[in-house]
C-alpha cells in the first residue's frame, strides 16, 4: 500500500472516528431528550384535558341537581306523584320553564329536561317523545350516558329527588356533546399529529370513540375500537388502564406514536393524549441527514488535506528514487531536486553529495583510463612505424620468412592498438566524449558487408552465418564505422558462445519510425543473472571457449553506449542452452 | 621539393616520420617542441606541419597561436597525435587547422599519402608548377 493510501487511511480515521463517536452520542442523547420531553408534554396535555372533562362532567351532574331543587319543579313533580292526573300540565309546565327560562339555563343551556321514576321510565319530558321510554339508572348525581342520535351526540345527567330523604323520582338533564368536543378539538401545543380523544366501553370485547378524531371527524361515537389489541393506546384507555407508551404504540391510522392514557372513573371515560413518533422525532431526522452530510465534506476534506500531506511526503522520495535509479543505470550527473529545510532535504542532499562523489571518480577513471592509453599508443605508434618502414624498405631484400614474422609483428601490433582504442573509447564514452561520425548509410549494405567479414572466421570454427538482404530502403543517418562495429561485435559474440556446427542468423526489418537488425544464435544462451550486467563495463559471461582477443568484455558495453548515442536501443531475448537473440533498433533519419 | 616540419616530442616517431618523408624525396625539419618549432620556422618556412599536440615546453596548440596561420598563408598543418579530444579538434580548427589525425591509425606509408594530398589541397598551383 503506497505511503498516499496509507496517510489517507490515518487521516480519515483521526477526522472520521470521533466525529463518529461524538455523532452517536449526541444522536442517542438527543434521541431520548426528545422522546422525554415529547412525553412530558403530552403527559401535561392529557392531565389538563382529563381535568377539563371531570368538570365539564362536574358542573353538569351539580348542574342537574340544582334543577331539581328548584321550588316550582320539586313541587311540581311532588304533586304529580301524589295525583299524576290532575298534575300532568303542571309538572311539563315547570320542566318547560325551567329548559327555557330557569335560572340554571340561563348559565348552562340544555336541551331536554326528563323525570322519570325511581326505575328510570320516563314520566314526563320537555321533549314529548321521551315519554314512556326507559333511561339508565344511576345512583348519584353524574353522567348517566352518552348517546348518539339524529340530531348529534349528547351527555344525559341525572340527580336523584328525595322527599324527606327518600327518593321518589329522577330528575334527567341533557345537553349537546358539542362542549365536550370543544374540549378534545384544542389542539394546541399538539403540533402536526398530536391529539386527545375520549374513549368509552361499547361493550364487551368493543370500546368506541366519544370524540372526533383529528383524522376522522366523523368517528364520534360511531367509530369502534378491538380490544384485543395491547398496543393500542384507545383499547388500552377504555380497559380502565393508566399507560404510557413510549415505544411500540400504534395509532388508529396503524402511525407509531407515542402515547398517555388516563381513566376518568367518575365520567367512565378514558382520555388518550398521543403524537406520532415520526413527529418526534423528526429533529432527529434532520439531524442525522445533517450528520451524514458533515461526515461526507469531512471525508472529502480529509482525503483533500491528506492528499496534500502525501504529496509533501512522496514528492521528494519519488524524486529521490528517480535520481537512485539514474545514478544506477550509470547517469552521474544527476541530482535529486529535494529543496525542503527537513530530513527528506537532508536525504535529498546527502544523496546529492554521493552522486557528486561517485561522479567525481568516475570521471577521474575515466581521465586516468585515458591519460594511461594515449601514453600506451605512443610506443605501439612507433612498432608500427618502424616495422612498416622495415617491411617498405625496398632497398634490403628481406626473405620470406623474415617477412612473414614481421607482418605478423605488425598485425600483434595492430590488435594492441586496437584495444587501446576501444578502451579510450570507451573511457571518452563514459565523459560523455564519444563522437559519432554520422553520414547517411545504407544500412543493409552496411550489414551485408559485415556479414561479409566474419563468414571466413566462423567457416573456422565450423559455423555458418546466414543473412537475406532484405528489399526496400535501408536508408538511414548513422556511423557507419560504430554501428558496422556493434553488429560484428553481436555475430563475433553469437559466434564465441555456440558450438561447432551451429548457424548464426542475421535478419533487419522496419518497424514504425525505426530499423532493426536481429542477430540470433542457437548456443548457451544468458541467465538471467548474466542478463542483468550482461551490457556493463568489464563484464563476461564466463565461457570455457573464451578467446583473449575480443576479452576485454568491453564490446557489449560498448554496443550498447553506441546505439544509445544513436538514439536507438540493444535488445536481448534468451534462454539458457537455447541461444540468444540480440536486436539493435534504430531511428530512421534522413 | 616541398619543405615538411616534423615537430613531435618522441624521438622514435621523430625517427620514422623523418626517415619516411626524406625516403618520399621531401626536405624535413623536426623540432621536439614548439619553441624549438619557432626558432626553425624563422630560417626555414615549411609548407607543412605535421603537429603533435602534446609537447614539452610549448604544446602543440600554443605554438600554432605562436605561429599564427593567417602570417604563413601557403603553410598547411596536419594535427598529428594520439590525444583524441573534441575539445581540442574546436580549438584546433579554430587556429586554422584542416587535418585533425590519430597517429596509430597511420603507417608511415600512409602518413605520406596523406601529407601529399594534403600539399596537394592546399597549393594545387604550386605543386602543378613542379
Amino acid at each position: 500500500m503506497s505511503i498516499r493510501y496509507k496517510t489517507a487511511l490515518v487521516f480519515l480515521s483521526i477526522g472520521l472516528i470521533p466525529f463518529l463517536a461524538v455523532g452517536m452520542l449526541v444522536f442517542l442523547d438527543f434521541q431520548t431528550a426528545l422522546r422525554n420531553n415529547a412525553f412530558r408534554h403530552l403527559e401535561a396535555v392529557t392531565s389538563l384535558q382529563e381535568e377539563r372533562v371531570n368538570d365539564l362532567v362536574a358542573v353538569y351532574a351539580l348542574g342537574a341537581a340544582y334543577v331539581s331543587e328548584q321550588p316550582a319543579v320539586r313541587h311540581a313533580v311532588q304533586d304529580y306523584l301524589h295525583d299524576p292526573a290532575t298534575n300532568k300540565d303542571r309538572l311539563h309546565g315547570a320542566l318547560m320553564t325551567a329548559e327555557s327560562g330557569g335560572p340554571y339555563a340561563k348559565v348552562a343551556p340544555f336541551q331536554e329536561l326528563a323525570v322519570t321514576d325511581t326505575e328510570g321510565l320516563v314520566l314526563d319530558s320537555t321533549d314529548t317523545a321521551q315519554i314512556g321510554i326507559r333511561m339508565p339508572v344511576v345512583p348519584r348525581s353524574q353522567l348517566a350516558e352518552i348517546y348518539r342520535d339524529g340530531k348529534g351526540v349528547h351527555l344525559r345527567f341525572s340527580t336523584p329527588m328525595a322527599y324527606d330523604d327518600k327518593v321518589l323520582a329522577k330528575l334527567y338533564l341533557t345537553i349537546s356533546a358539542q362542549s365536550l368536543f370543544a374540549i378534545t378539538s384544542n389542539r394546541t401545543g399538539l403540533g402536526e399529529s398530536g391529539e386527545t380523544f375520549l374513549v368509552k366501553r361499547f361493550d364487551t370485547n368493543k370500546g368506541i370513540f366519544v370524540t372526533p378524531l383529528r383524522f376522522d371527524s366523523s368517528a364520534a361515537f360511531s367509530r369502534k375500537i378491538s380490544l384485543a389489541q395491547a398496543n393500542r393506546p384507545s383499547a388500552q384507555a377504555v380497559l380502565e388502564r393508566d399507560e404510557t407508551f413510549t415505544s411500540g404504540a400504534v395509532s388508529y391510522r396503524n402511525q407509531p406514536v407515542i402515547a398517555v392514557t388516563r381513566y376518568m372513573p367518575q365520567a367512565g371515560i378514558g382520555v388518550v393524549g398521543q403524537i406520532d413518533e415520526y413527529e418526534v422525532y423528526g429533529p432527529i431526522q434532520q439531524l442525522a441527514t445533517q450528520v451524514v452530510v458533515f461526515a461526507a465534506l469531512l471525508v472529502l476534506f480529509t482525503v483533500f488535506v491528506s492528499s496534500f500531506m502525501a504529496e509533501l511526503f512522496v514528492r521528494p522520495i519519488l524524486l529521490l528514487a528517480g535520481a537512485a535509479d539514474k545514478l544506477r543505470h550509470g547517469d552521474f550527473s544527476t541530482r535529486a531536486k529535494v529543496r525542503s529545510q527537513d530530513e527528506l532535504g537532508q536525504l535529498g542532499h546527502t544523496f546529492n553529495n554521493m552522486a557528486e562523489d561517485l561522479e567525481k571518480q568516475d570521471q577521474a577513471k575515466s581521465d586516468v583510463i585515458a591519460l594511461i592509453s594515449h601514453q600506451l599508443r605512443t610506443p605501439v605508434t612507433a612498432v608500427k612505424g618502424f616495422v612498416s618502414l622495415v617491411l617498405q624498405d625496398e632497398r634490403h631484400k628481406l626473405t620470406p620468412d623474415e617477412t612473414k614474422m614481421l607482418k605478423l609483428a605488425f598485425d600483434e601490433n595492430e590488435k594492441l592498438n586496437i584495444l587501446i582504442t576501444q578502451i579510450l573509447d570507451v573511457a571518452h564514452a563514459d565523459s560523455g566524449k564519444l563522437a559519432l561520425k554520422e553520414q547517411p548509410t545504407d544500412l543493409a549494405k552496411l550489414t551485408h558487408k559485415v556479414v561479409h567479414e566474419h563468414e571466413a572466421t566462423l567457416r573456422l570454427r565450423q559455423q555458418a552465418i546466414e543473412f537475406t538482404p532484405p528489399t526496400g530502403s535501408f536508408q538511414t543517418v548513422v556511423d557507419p564505422e560504430k554501428i558496422g562495429f556493434v553488429i560484428g561485435n553481436l555475430i563475433t559474440n553469437a559466434s564465441k558462445y555456440s558450438p561447432a556446427g551451429s548457424k548464426v542468423v542475421v535478419a533487419m526489418g522496419h518497424s514504425k519510425n525505426h530499423l532493426w537488425i536481429k542477430v540470433t544464435d542457437t548456443g548457451l544462451g544468458i541467465s538471467d543473472a548474466d542478463k542483468r550486467k550482461l551490457f556493463q563495463k568489464f563484464s563476461r559471461i564466463e565461457n570455457p571457449k573464451r578467446e583473449i582477443a575480443e576479452g576485454m568484455g568491453l564490446g557489449l558495453y560498448m554496443a550498447k553506449k553506441i546505439v544509445d548515442l544513436h538514439g536507438g536501443d540493444l535488445t536481448v531475448s534468451s534462454r539458457e542452452n537455447h541461444g540468444s537473440s540480440f536486436t539493435i533498433e534504430l531511428p530512421t533519419k534522413e | 621539393m616541398a619543405r615538411i616540419l616534423v615537430i613531435e616530442d618522441y624521438e622514435n616517431l621523430r625517427l620514422i616520420y623523418k626517415t619516411a618523408l626524406i625516403n618520399a624525396g621531401y626536405d624535413v625539419d623536426v623540432s621536439s617542441d614548439g619553441l624549438e618549432a619557432l626558432e626553425v620556422v624563422k630560417t626555414h618556412e615549411p609548407d607543412l606541419i605535421l603537429l603533435d599536440l602534446l609537447l614539452p615546453h610549448m604544446g602543440g596548440l600554443e605554438f600554432l597561436r605562436a605561429f599564427d596561420l593567417t602570417k604563413h598563408q601557403h603553410t598547411a598543418v596536419v594535427v598529428f597525435s594520439n590525444l583524441y579530444s573534441p575539445n581540442l579538434l574546436e580549438e584546433a580548427k579554430k587556429l586554422g587547422v584542416k587535418y585533425y589525425l590519430t597517429k596509430s591509425d597511420f603507417t608511415p606509408q600512409e602518413m605520406i599519402d596523406f601529407v601529399t594530398k594534403a600539399l596537394a589541397e592546399s597549393k594545387p598551383a604550386e605543386n602543378a608548377g613542379k
